[in-house]
């Protein structure tokens, strides 16, 4: 059998719902041919890097071959031969592409030197400050990290980017695992819907840890993203977060589809504030 | 007494169970004069691992936080990890004292 998935002609957040419909497709295969078209793409972002590389992965998972068609556009062409390449990689190989403005990574372990290597790299090309950096390393290491002890998925695909001469910095972070975990809502029974757990584990550090000790990675990247006006986009289950710092605007909707994994993305100003020069309690020094 | 970072945690550095390793392991020996803790400069990065391994010796050890300064050294850690540190270590202590003050109001009302 043969399933043709065509990709969206922009890498804007609207597509979201058919990256994650894609997933749920790619999941119920079986001894298949997957062909991933991305002719009529004329861009990419990290969100699209990382689905791409994990929709190869589930395909080779569930014994289905992946075959990405490469756009027409030459630029988006060229950053997508490396993730075409590892369709014909046996074993389950880092992913790395040595694209200018683009690093991604598939992440088996816990350990922020992967993070902290794609942003040197991108430091390059970028006008990445030390500071900014330090930010994007604290927000990227907490999501791995909840990654690893939550999603019952030891792996997760990180993209970072920049594009053009925006001033920005674009980050995705997704994996294949539980989602809002179910725990979740049997010890906290007054969150029936994953959109109310999903505000309650941002706005009130709820967490499935038996000592309920934690939330704090979440506080410290809401933080960091408020002062440095980003956003933050979570998907996980039915819940959908669109959180702008900029304009102030936090909206949680209901997704039609659950979505069993978690997928977010991020966007940091290199230009603005970040954890340095807004969090008033690093003045303090303990140590 | 010195505790090695990445000899004890190895690739996991930064998840919360590696801090309670790390807080088990300083609760043992806090019988020392002074504990060393060895980053060998290598990226931690993570408000969970500090929040686990050091804050909430606060709040878990029970121990005093003029105790733990005057204990702890932290050597050969990263100028973004100490930063991250003392801001772990202050949201902690914000907290404790925010329960305190909590504490004495419902006394206050209760008298």
């Amino acid at each position: 059998m043969e399933f043709r998935i065509q990709f969206p002609k922009q890498a804007s957040l609207t597509y979201i719902d058919s990256y994650l419909s894609v997933v749920r497709k790619a999941r119920e295969l079986e001894d298949s041919k997957i062909i991933l078209d991305c002719s009529n793409t004329l861009e990419l972002s990290p969100l699209s890097i990382c689905f791409l590389c994990g929709l190869l992965d589930l395909a080779r998972d569930k014994n289905n071959q992946g075959v990405i068609i490469l756009p027409r556009n030459k630029k988006a062409a060229r950053t997508l031969q490396a993730v075409k390449l590892l369709a014909r990689t046996p074993g389950r190989p880092r992913i790395k592409i040595e694209e200018r403005m683009l690093q991604v990574r598939r992440i088996d372990s816990n350990n922020s030197t992967y993070v902290d290597d794609m942003l040197t790299a991108l430091a390059h090309h970028l006008p990445i400050s030390p500071e900014a950096k330090s930010s994007l390393i604290f927000i990227l290491t907490e999501l791995l990290t909840n990654t690893m002890d939550h999603s019952g998925e030891k792996s997760c695909y990180v993209c970072i980017g920049g594009w053009g001469r925006s001033k920005n910095i674009h980050a995705a972070f997704l994996d294949f695992g539980i989602g809002i975990p179910n725990r979740l809502r049997t010890r906290f029974g007054q969150y029936k819907e994953d959109t109310e757990a999903l505000q309650a584990i941002l706005k009130k550090r709820l967490t499935v840890r038996e000592d309920r000790i934690g939330g704090m990675g979440y506080k410290l990247i809401q933080n960091i993203l408020k002062a440095n006006e980003g956003r933050l986009h979570i998907f996980s289950g039915f819940a959908k977060a669109f959180l702008n710092y900029e304009k102030r605007e936090y909206k949680y909707k209901k997704a039609i589809e659950p979505f069993f994994g978690t997928c977010i993305d991020i966007q940091y100003r290199l230009d603005r504030k970040g954890f340095y020069e807004t969090i008033p309690e690093i003045s303090k020094e303990y140590f | 007494m010195l505790i090695d970072i990445p000899r004890v945690c190895g690739e996991d550095t930064i998840s919360r169970e590696a801090g309670k390793k790390i807080r088990n392991l300083i609760l043992d020996n806090w019988s020392y004069k002074n504990i060393a803790i060895d980053f060998n400069n290598k990226l931690i990065g993570s408000v969970s691992f500090f929040d686990e391994a050091l804050a909430l010796l606060i709040k878990k050890g029970n121990k005093k936080l003029d105790e733990i300064i005057k204990k702890i050294r932290l050597i050969n850690l990263r100028k973004e990890d100490k930063d991250l540190v003392n801001y772990v270590f202050a949201s902690r202590v914000k907290e404790a004292e925010t329960a305190q003050n909590k504490k004495g109001q419902v006394k206050v009302a209760n008298f």
